[in-house]
């Protein structure tokens, strides 16, 4: 399979009056077409910005994105103009949100935001971008789509208004979909179902994916690979098997062992890891985790490790790991 | 052990006006619908369902922060449901709450030592020397140690704002903690924490708790009972181990059907449940899981099934009640 995307050395950097924050520290990735990537990691790891760049969705300046290659199909990310990217963006990748509230813009219809990307990035009349609305609400299970594209935003539920959020991403046959906690916002009933939905979308449309989120669940459930972010770093990646059966680094470790699960014993206390995120514009010497990590020793305070590949495809960022 | 809290068939109604004067309709929303519970000491008793459902507005409820329609709230023995707000001071001292958003639930212009001693202020307990040593030991409980008292909310992360409401809740030695949601808004190391301590402090205090939330995973490191709610009203209560191992209720297996597990061998093939929450208006008189319900059968639809007891402690509301793998109804 050919390589979407690529990354080598990607760091995104926000010029802020205090000083620059460092919210991406150096990032490689490849994703091949039609594969599911899942990257995992809390709040402020930088998983977020990380798509945000790579879409060419963040403004500059504040932000400062550098990278050693950045690259989408043969196109080179960093150099291209506004234009490349406005049509690359819809076309060759789409991306979804977290809050479908924020993201559908209120004082218009449904069919109208629906239509939109259709008609500049297809051509498409706007009867004829009408007629393909409708198979797209067809497309992400949402039954009597006629009446429903003249709803306002504010008339759909949470979980209706990702399916258009979802229906508008794929609108234009994107490559490659990211979803950026798609589910975070939503019942859990409801996130089962965007999640089938996102899942067989994919397969259907042969789409690659990268799914952010900071659920562990998700990324078991839907990802081929996956990329544990920490501090504006990737810790740890591998296949999604290997990552759940043989985590090597600690955080990886750490962020298994403290989900509350439905299957295991309640009575034992739950893992949990001391203290908070690093922050980004003072993160620690060496290893961004050894505050919190127990297994952290002199020699992790003073130099960043690197990312060693343990075997094929399992690579790890610590020193402890040999 | 003493039965601390009893709630005989809770309701609270709203009225919804729409449309002009011309065509004036009003609607009602029925969010609590005669749910009935009791809570003993130093029990922790779960409320769990979707959005909508009702379990805030139970929770809210409860310490009368909104006032029930109909229905008897029995605390020791005293109806709380009818005192006035006066005579209700010395029973809002017993029951706290923890709020989900501590981002909103701690006011910005208080430094954290005010916050925890505000409570102390209105009931007029302690000197403000003493207020300002309790405060600190306070806030030490909660694992915030230091001078943390002198600080202000916009300096903490997620998790430590969440500790210093926790701190609060506890400054009137409550007998009943309600937490609606304490861990949502949390990260995911971080929630761990809250849930230990949490559990931690319930247990050196001897604390009873009410801990709502709609993520069934945190719930059962939590609770002793729980309480499964679906359109404001009640599907399924019984003991934890119980509703997990085997859930009677087709909708308490829908919700545990739908956890994402962390368990990429055992992918799910698809969502048991289809569609979302509906509006009450057609569900008179027949069950409100009803037009979502994956095991319906004949007589859903002609009556509203009562709580029935299929064991002891545990209750379903289900006509047809199976312990069936989730595909086979």
């Amino acid at each position: 399979m050919a390589i979407l995307l690529q990354t080598k050395d990607l760091r995104v950097t926000f010029q802020g009056k205090e000083g620059p924050a460092l919210a991406v520290r150096g990032i490689d990735l490849e994703l091949h077409e039609g594969e599911s990537l899942g990257i995992v990691g809390e709040s402020g790891s930088g998983k977020s910005v990380t798509s945000l760049a790579m879409m060419g969705l963040l403004p500059s300046p504040p932000a400062l994105i550098q990278a050693e290659n950045l690259q989408f199909l043969n196109m080179d990310l960093l150099t291209a103009n506004r234009k490349t990217m406005q049509g690359l963006r819809g076309k060759g990748m789409a991306m979804i949100f977290q809050e479908p509230m924020t993201s559908l813009d209120p004082a218009f219809t449904v069919g109208n935001q629906l239509a939109e990307p259709i008609m500049i990035h297809l051509g498409l009349s706007r009867k004829e971008a009408n007629e393909l609305s409708l198979d797209l609400l067809s497309k992400v299970e949402i039954p009597n789509g006629k009446s429903l594209l003249n709803y306002y935003p504010h008339q759909l539920s949470g979980g209706m208004r990702q399916r258009i959020m979802i229906a508008m991403a794929i609108s234009c046959g994107p490559q490659l979909l990211i979803a950026d906690e798609p589910t975070t916002a939503l019942d859990v009933t409801i996130q089962a179902q965007v999640l089938d939905l996102i899942v067989a979308l994919q397969k259907e449309k042969n789409m690659a994916l990268i799914m952010i989120t900071h659920d562990m669940g998700v990324i078991a459930q839907t990802s081929d690979k996956v990329a544990v972010m920490y501090g504006g770093l990737i810790m740890e990646y591998a296949e999604v098997v290997e990552l759940f059966k043989n985590p090597l680094h600690p955080y990886t470790e750490a962020l298994l062992a403290s989900i509350p699960r439905p299957d295991l014993d309640s009575d034992k206390r739950l893992f949990s890891i001391p203290g908070g995120a690093p922050n980004p514009k003072d993160p620690p010497t060496g290893c961004p985790f050894h505050p919190r990590c127990p297994k952290a020793d002199a020699y992790c305070h003073v130099e960043l490790p690197k990312m060693k590949e343990i075997t094929v495809g399992h690579g790890v960022r610590c020193w402890r790991v040999l | 052990m003493n039965v601390l809290l009893d709630v005989q068939d809770l309701k609270k109604y709203y009225t919804v006006t729409s449309g002009t004067i011309f065509k004036k309709q009003t609607h009602t929303i029925r969010a609590v619908d005669g749910v009935s519970l009791s809570l003993r000491e130093n029990e922790t008793l779960g409320l769990v369902g979707e959005s909508g459902c009702g379990k805030s507005t139970t929770g809210n409820l409860l310490i009368r922060l909104i006032e029930p329609t109909d229905g008897t709230i029995t605390y020791r023995g005293t109806t709380i449901s009818k005192l006035t707000d006066t005579q209700l001071i010395p029973y809002r001292k017993k029951i706290q709450m923890i709020f989900q958003d501590p981002y909103a639930s701690l006011d910005p212009m208080m430094s954290l030592g005010e916050i925890v001693a505000e409570p102390w202020e209105i009931h007029g307990e302690y000197s403000v020397q003493e207020r300002r040593k309790e405060a600190d030991h306070l806030l030490s409980l909660v694992g915030l140690e230091g001078d943390y008292a002198k600080r202000y909310p916009h300096e903490l992360s997620g998790g430590q704002r969440q500790r210093v409401a926790i701190a609060r809740a506890l400054a009137l030695h409550p007998e009943l903690i309600i937490a609606d949601e304490p861990t949502s808004a949390l990260d995911v190391s971080v929630k761990a924490q809250i849930i230990n301590l949490l559990r931690n402090l319930r247990d050196e205090l001897g604390l009873a708790m009410i801990f709502i939330s709609h993520d069934l995973g945190v719930i059962r490191y939590v609770s002793d009972r729980l309480i499964v709610m679906y359109l404001g009203k009640v599907m399924e209560s019984g003991p934890t181990k119980n509703l997990f191992n085997a859930p009677q209720h087709p909708y308490t297996r829908a919700l545990l059907d739908a956890i994402p597990s962390p368990d990429p061998t055992k992918r799910r093939p698809h969502s048991l449940l289809k569609g979302e929450v509906q509006s009450q208006d057609n569900l008179l008189g027949i069950c409100p899981f009803f037009p979502r319900c994956p095991c319906r059968g004949p007589l859903c639809e002609t009556v509203n099934p009562p709580l029935v007891e299929v064991e002891p402690g545990h209750q379903v509301a289900c006509l047809y009640p199976t312990v069936k793998e989730a595909y086979s109804c």
